[in-house]
């Protein structure tokens, strides 16, 4: 293993080369905050939030950390230099200026002193901000591919192919899981029992579970997994709740067990 | 029309020469010769129809005439362009031919006479950059009335290297390629050289990418053979989307070959055998081009297995392109070919170590690929000899815009802007004053009259806010108002950028809203800060080259051209007169005459009058008969700004405020 000593805001910092400068900086407590970084996905650099000053030499630079893999031995990072602070909250200014009532970027811009975007709000955009974390999610980790960006430039959002419910989607919820601001959501309609991805328009059956007759999970997740468990599937067969409250009275059971015998 | 194409087997410098001896019988056959320019520029202008004609008349009246397609020369303006060849004489250009022309042009050719008032420029003899020699056509040089091109600014100044075949042969001809000197290079590539000279030679030859970015080509091509990792992979980028830019068109249509052989090259000295082109899908000509000159190169054994003998195996596919202008850049592009979402990734890994699938990959555009065979053939130091400090070689650039000459013209690097715009170009169209030259593409820079002298290449033009680009080259005159200039560039750029980083998709969208509020009188100087700040922003942290350099049309202008957004934010006045909001159209009453002009003219009939004797002039029997006219107004609520009637006015009554 190649070994990289660099310094982060003056405090030496030692990785393996070729390791993320944004993963090491958030290993070691450095507080950059992000967007579009997820520890399940490949680094995307879409929210260009993360950045830092890299100063190598006579060379500098503002970089997207996330994407930045860490070779140069001895270079030096700022992660709050009054450039990186200038060029953040302009890119945090044009999200807020997307997403205006996005709670999750309106706590991000009041942390670095933006009440107000001076951009007026883009109508329809919500609160998705395009990290593009639901796609990868869904694609790489799932591998259901039910969802991708559609459109060009201002007029890329995430969807599912034109539109339409998607067929290939498990309902896994792995996508709202995964969304930084909470447009992605899991709708349950228990009385119905029917599980809806929103905003990607596409229902699932809810299951119920055979012990607390709630439904909790998409049938076609369910199938999903059993078919990745095989023959341990049978642990699927109750709600999560149930699940545990069984396995704590099987447990209970034991210590009972060894307490009597004693 | 050309006769059959034989078909050959090239193993050998015997098999070559054969070929190019073939080649040469079909450029100079020994009788009248007429080519005709039908690239895709051509056909705009009518040379489909006019060739067919020519084809017609010489089958009709049995004339003993060859007629021969080629592609576009570079005089864009003057299309069709019919080159007459009569043994022994020299060749003359002939410009605006329509296709009712045919008989009277060929009669002249004929009887020996040139076609009158439409001849621009004779060659005396071909020059044949590959192989450092010339064909000479006419012994004795005279042409009654024609001058020779070395006497034209437009030619002399220009020097072809890429551009060396375009216009001259029929590309689907192979072997008028190798007449001219073809596949030498590649012969002697790898036969006489190892992959490390080849590349030494073309780090020597001081070549930088032709495709925007200028990186030193050899410098690439070294880091890539050093790249481990199997297979590897070449590829040609002809993903062209600058408006108003057909560099590599051009030589995708006229010269095919010179950008595969400059491939096979760069395969033999990274280790590949196995490239890709992109093409752009809005150039059906230059694939269908690119496609017949890879099947002729197949079937002669120029690509496939044991190219020469030599054990050297090169195979190229074509990928089409989308329609995606982000797709021009490498990793893009690359993401494009293998199927996924034509969008950049960060390029801290190049490319040259991990691209296609990756896999090392040497991606260059079709002007440096087609540059290749000339560097192995003359050397590095000829190359070297050629161009400014930093920039080796000759640039193509498409000359577009309020320009006299518009079409491509091939210059040495170093050579002044106002030589390309008044010597090559002929100076503004209707004699108008110069007032900016944008370079580079979308987003490219606004480059002033104080900078007319800079000597063009890659370090000079990135100096002073712009860039080179692939060679896109707008000339702008005085009727151009800078701001909206910003406005139509990000105007594009907003719908180009994929949308992946926030910088480059927020941004772009908000700049240009910020111009379009400006152009429309509505901003502050508030607005212009926002503008600038956006700008800064996302030309430093946008993801890839797009992004990076969208702000340009923007911080260029306002470096070159504060005074005309000043203008439009403090006085509410466009000094051009180009934006509608601004702008107010009204006529003068004691000047108008009455005629009625301006009214008939009025797309949308908002100018009411009558028309008459004016009634300054009118006398006492004229308003007895009721021949006085009454003066026009224009209705500025229903006014659409067109400028219509300020064009027509035969007095100049109508006014702009």
């Amino acid at each position: 293993m190649t070994t990289v000593s660099f310094t982060i805001d003056g405090r030496p910092v030692t990785c393996e080369r070729d390791s993320m400068l944004l993963d090491v900086a958030l290993a070691n407590g450095f507080d950059i905050p992000t967007l579009c970084h997820h520890p399940a996905v490949e680094p995307y650099g879409a929210c260009r939030l993360c950045l830092v000053e890299i100063i190598q030499g006579r060379w500098s630079g503002v970089e997207a950390s996330c994407t930045y893999p860490v070779r140069d031995e001895g270079m030096v990072v700022r992660t709050d230099s009054e450039k990186v602070r200038r060029y953040r909250r302009l890119n945090l200014e044009l999200l807020l200026g997307r997403c205006p009532e996005s709670e999750t970027v309106k706590e991000m811009a009041r942390k670095l002193g933006i009440e107000t975007s001076r951009l007026a709000p883009v109508p329809q955009a919500g609160e998705c901000v395009l990290c593009g974390l639901c796609v990868a999610v869904c694609q790489d980790q799932v591998g259901a591919g039910a969802i991708g960006f559609v459109g060009r430039g201002h007029e890329r959002r995430v969807d599912t192919p034109y539109g339409e419910p998607s067929d290939v989607c498990i309902g896994c919820g792995a996508c709202a899981e995964v969304c930084p601001t909470g447009c992605v959501r899991i709708v349950d309609d228990q009385a119905n029992k029917i599980r809806e991805i929103a905003p990607f328009h596409t229902r699932h059956n809810l299951l119920r579970c055979p012990e607390c007759g709630k439904g909790y999970v998409a049938e076609k997740h369910l199938q999903h997994l059993a078919r990745r468990l095989g023959d341990k599937a049978g642990i699927l067969e109750a709600c999560p709740v149930c699940r545990g409250r069984r396995r704590a009275s099987e447990l209970l059971k034991v210590y009972e067990k060894v307490l009597n015998t004693r | 029309m050309n006769e059959t194409t034989q078909t050959f087997l090239i193993r050998t410098l015997d098999d070559l020469e054969e070929a190019g001896q073939a080649g040469r019988r079909r450029l100079y056959p020994g009788r009248v010769k007429i080519k005709v320019g039908v690239g895709t520029c051509g056909i705009a202008a009518g040379a489909s129809e006019l060739y067919r004609a020519l084809i017609r008349e010489v089958r009709e009246k049995g004339l003993d005439v060859e007629v021969a397609a080629t592609a576009c020369i570079g005089l864009c303006q003057r299309e069709p362009l019919v080159d007459v060849q009569v043994p022994g004489r020299s060749r003359v250009l002939y410009g605006d031919v329509a296709a009712d022309q045919a008989a009277p042009l060929l009669e002249a050719a004929c009887r020996g006479e040139i076609f009158g008032g439409h001849a621009i420029a004779r060659t005396d003899a071909d020059e044949e950059i590959l192989t450092d020699t010339r064909h000479v056509l006419a012994s004795k040089a005279a042409v009654d009335g024609v001058v020779p091109f070395g006497n034209v600014p437009l030619f002399s100044s220009q020097l072809r290297i890429a551009m060396r075949n375009c216009g001259i042969i029929d590309s689907d001809s192979i072997e008028e390629y190798i007449a001219r000197g073809g596949y030498l290079a590649l012969l002697n590539a790898l036969t006489k050289y190892q992959p490390d000279a080849i590349i030494q030679m073309v780090t020597d030859s001081g070549l930088r990418g032709r495709g925007g970015g200028g990186f030193p080509t050899g410098r690439k091509w070294a880091s890539c053979r050093k790249a481990p990792g199997d297979p590897r992979y070449v590829i040609c980028n002809a993903d062209e989307g600058d408006p108003g830019a057909y560099m590599d068109r051009g030589i995708l249509e006229g010269d095919p070959h010179s950008v595969l052989e400059g491939m096979m090259i760069g395969a033999y000295a990274i280790g590949s055998s196995e490239g890709f082109v992109y093409v752009r899908e809005e150039y059906p000509l230059a694939r269908q081009k690119l496609a017949t000159a890879i099947k002729v190169a197949e079937q002669c054994g120029l690509m496939g297995d044991d190219i020469f003998g030599t054990g050297f195996n090169f195979r190229v596919r074509i990928a089409r392109g989308g329609g995606a202008f982000v797709c021009g850049e490498s990793t893009a592009l690359m993401a494009s070919v293998e199927g996924r979402v034509g969008e950049p990734r960060a390029k801290h890994i190049h490319t040259v170590e991990s691209g296609l699938w990756d896999k090392p990959t040497t991606l260059n555009n079709v002007e440096t690929w087609a540059n290749v065979p000339v560097i192995i053939e003359r050397g590095p130091q000829w190359f070297a000899s050629i161009g400014s400090q930093g920039s080796k070689g000759t640039k193509v650039f498409s000359l577009v815009g309020k320009i006299k000459n518009t079409g491509l013209v091939e210059v040495p690097m170093g050579i002044t802007l106002r030589k390309i715009i008044y010597d090559i170009g002929g100076g503004i169209a209707d004699d108008k004053q110069f007032k900016a030259v944008q370079t580079g593409g979308p987003s490219g820079g606004c480059i002033p009259a104080e900078h007319l002298d800079l000597e063009v290449d890659f370090d000079r033009l990135t100096e002073v806010g712009s860039m080179m680009g692939s060679g896109g080259m707008i000339v702008m005159d005085e009727d151009s108002c800078m701001v909206d200039v910003a406005r139509y560039f990000l105007d594009f750029l907003r719908y180009e950028s994929c949308g992946k980083c926030t910088p480059c998709r927020e941004g772009n969208q908000r700049m240009f809203e910020l111009l379009d509020k400006i152009c429309n009188g509505h901003a502050t100087e508030a607005d212009l800060q926002l503008l600038q700040d956006i700008a800064d922003t996302v030309k430093t942290t946008s993801l890839c080259a797009l992004g990076k350099s969208a702000p340009n049309p923007v911080l260029s202008t306002i470096r070159y051209f504060r005074n005309e957004y000043e203008a439009h934010i403090r006085d509410k006045r466009c000094p051009a007169g180009v934006c509608k909001a601004l702008v107010k159209y009204s006529i003068n009453s004691a000047l108008c005459i009455c005629c009625g002009r301006c009214a008939r003219e009025c797309p949308v009939k908002c100018i009411t009058g009558q028309t008459g004797k004016p009634p300054a002039k009118a006398t006492k029997k004229d308003k007895e008969e009721g021949k006085v006219g009454v003066p026009y107004v224009i209705d500025q609520a229903a006014c659409v700004k067109c400028a219509t009637c300020f064009e027509v006015c035969p007095v100049g009554a109508v006014k702009r405020t």
